[in-house]
């Protein structure tokens, strides 16, 4: 009864966290750029119970041992990196990439207390990634009259050769399909600003969420270079991958398959209740024995 | 004592297993791959009853009234293989094996029951079952049904638990430089990829055709590992009917009315022991309290 109790509560839990998966799925079906989590099940042993040579019996079909199981619990937890529907929005700086790829982002290094990281004689910066969203122009204290392109919280997107893209401050900018930023200057001529540095992704499972729509490389990865590959236009052609300005990525979230997965996670939650109410009673009828 | 006593403990007993082993089967009704257990009750020991005190008549040794059962245990769990329904999740690493191996006896088809099982000639076929291959941490192989591969960094393919996945030459599967979208995975197991040359094969599965899946034990994560003394598993032939499905998974095989049928089964079972035993607990009330009372 123990073992039932015990079996049913663990897969109980198990379920709970993929419900709680589900919900926050679901809760997040309209929030730009966000991709959906997901999870699934493996069995849990417990316990081996070698039995004695002497109890080979007649007619046993499997090796002698009884290998109990303790129910299931959650393994393979994975972002969904599939594209989003791309919606389109009137604001130049709207930007979604088409295809698996990243924009590069730089973003200041901050300790416990929320102050800025000094190393060498500037601020240490990490280098992590954006699946887009609604950039904006920043404005640069040593520059004055020019803007620099940042994400929505202010962090730095990087050009091909490292650099960052900076206009003059009542510029307004085309960034095409393979990044290249261009503005037009007082003069009517048509000036580049630097193409933006497009990342493509090799390995989905070793990039970690930071929020925000950004991304990091998971803890334990080796070289860079095996997760992430430099888009040229070759890359991108091969791969579909695209910059598009005025558009932003909605949630991969298919709320269909989220509600159907919904409603098997809360049948087997039902289930497993019932087990563990099963072993109760059980309980209760060994208590009874005697009076 | 009364013989009767113990054998409804060991009722009780019996029946508390099973229950656990159903609720195992319910439990895992979601894990991708998984097989359910079917537990074999077996009655053990035998005893043989005579009369008590000689033959009235000839006084002859008291003559035997015939064998008694007195007790039952869960001897063993029976896995049934039956084939998971397959569920499409459109992921290049999710791969799904559709396993139906005939088996030919004195030259005729054989007709598998159910679990997997015919008896001919008083002679127990079991049908072979195919399996992914990896390799455990101890470099012993596994077998497994549950086919979430990913690539790790430098491109060798796992299983979900991280071991390597195993191709027809023994050593794990390793594709340097490429993606899993880019990966196609044909129906016998063959890696290919679309290159602007042609079609160049990476490396093919090894799928392990094991003649009796009943010798297979359970280790948990999804994997099952050969009893000690069991020949290794070859690989699956063309003529075998297995097909390698790249973007589907394949769903525990747990039929969720048929487990809570059982269960309630022995839960009334258990219930029906305990009353067994509370009769007897009555009876000796009776033998200790009211015959011996002065």
């Amino acid at each position: 009864m123990n073992r039932t109790i015990i079996s049913s509560a663990v897969s109980m839990q198990a379920l709970q966290q993929r419900l709680d998966m589900i919900a926050n799925n679901i809760a997040n079906m309209n929030t730009v750029g966000y991709k959906r989590q997901e999870t699934s099940f493996q069995d849990v042993l417990t316990s081996t119970l070698n039995l004695h040579p002497n109890m080979q019996s007649a007619g046993r079909a499997t090796p002698l041992g009884l290998t109990v199981g303790g129910g299931a619990r959650l393994n393979g937890f994975r972002i969904d990196l599939a594209q989003g529907a791309l919606k389109q929005t009137d604001r130049a700086l709207d930007l979604a990439i088409e295809g698996p790829a990243l924009f590069e982002v730089v973003v200041p290094i901050v300790d416990e207390q929320g102050e800025p990281v000094q190393e060498g004689d500037g601020q240490a910066v990490e280098v992590v990634w954006s699946r887009g969203g609604s950039f904006q122009f920043s404005l640069m204290q040593d520059m004055p009259g020019f803007k620099i392109l940042t994400t929505a919280e202010g962090y730095p997107v990087r050009t091909v050769t490292d650099d960052y893209v900076v206009v003059p401050g009542n510029a307004e900018v085309q960034i095409d399909a393979s990044g290249v930023v261009t503005y037009t200057n007082e003069d009517g001529d048509v000036m580049s600003a630097g193409r933006l540095k497009l990342m493509r992704v090799l390995r989905q499972d070793l990039i970690a969420p930071m929020g925000d729509n950004l991304y990091r490389l998971s803890p334990g990865v080796q070289d860079q270079a095996n997760v992430l590959e430099l888009v040229n236009d070759a890359v991108a052609q091969q791969q579909g991958i695209a910059v598009r300005q005025f558009a932003l990525e909605q949630s991969n979230v298919d709320l269909t398959s989220e509600m159907t997965e919904l409603i098997m996670v809360q049948r087997a939650y039902q289930l497993n209740a019932r087990a563990l109410s099963a072993g109760d009673t059980m309980m209760n009828l060994a208590n009874q024995l005697r009076r | 004592m009364i013989r009767g006593l113990y054998t409804a403990a060991s009722g009780m007993l019996a029946q508390q297993r099973r229950h656990d082993a159903i609720t195992n089967n319910i439990a895992n009704m979601l894990t991708p791959g998984y097989k359910q257990d079917t537990a074999a009750l077996r009655s053990f020991p035998e005893m043989l009853i005579h009369l008590m005190g000689p033959d009235a008549r000839s006084g002859q040794p008291a003559p035997q009234i015939g064998t008694l059962y007195t007790g039952v245990y869960m001897d063993e769990l029976l896995p049934s293989f039956t084939q998971g329904d397959l569920t499409e999740t459109k992921k290049p690493g999710d791969l799904a094996l559709i396993s139906n191996i005939g088996v030919q006896y004195n030259g005729q088809q054989v007709a598998f029951d159910q679990s997997g099982k015919a008896v001919i000639d008083g002679q127990v076929i079991y049908q072979p079952q195919a399996f992914f291959t990896v390799l455990g941490a101890d470099g012993e192989r596994r077998y497994t049904r549950d086919g979430r591969f990913h690539l790790s960094e430098t491109g060798q393919l796992l299983s979900v638990n991280g071991e390597p996945v195993l191709g027809v030459d023994g050593e794990p599967i390793e594709v340097a430089g490429l993606t899993l979208d880019q990966i196609r995975i044909t129906e016998n197991g063959t890696l290919v990829v679309q290159t602007e040359a042609g079609v160049q094969v990476l490396g093919q599965l090894l799928i392990s055709r094991v003649d009796n899946p009943y010798e297979l034990i359970r280790e948990g994560n999804g994997n099952y590992r050969l009893s000690e003394g069991a020949a290794q598993p070859v690989a699956v032939t063309a003529e075998d009917q297995v097909a390698v499905r790249q973007g589907y998974l394949e769903r525990s095989n747990v039929d969720a009315a048929q487990s809570l049928v059982d269960m309630m089964t022995a839960l009334r079972l258990y219930e029906a022991n305990q009353k067994v035993i509370q009769a007897f607990d009555q009876t000796l009330d009776k033998a200790v309290n009211e015959i011996g009372r002065v």
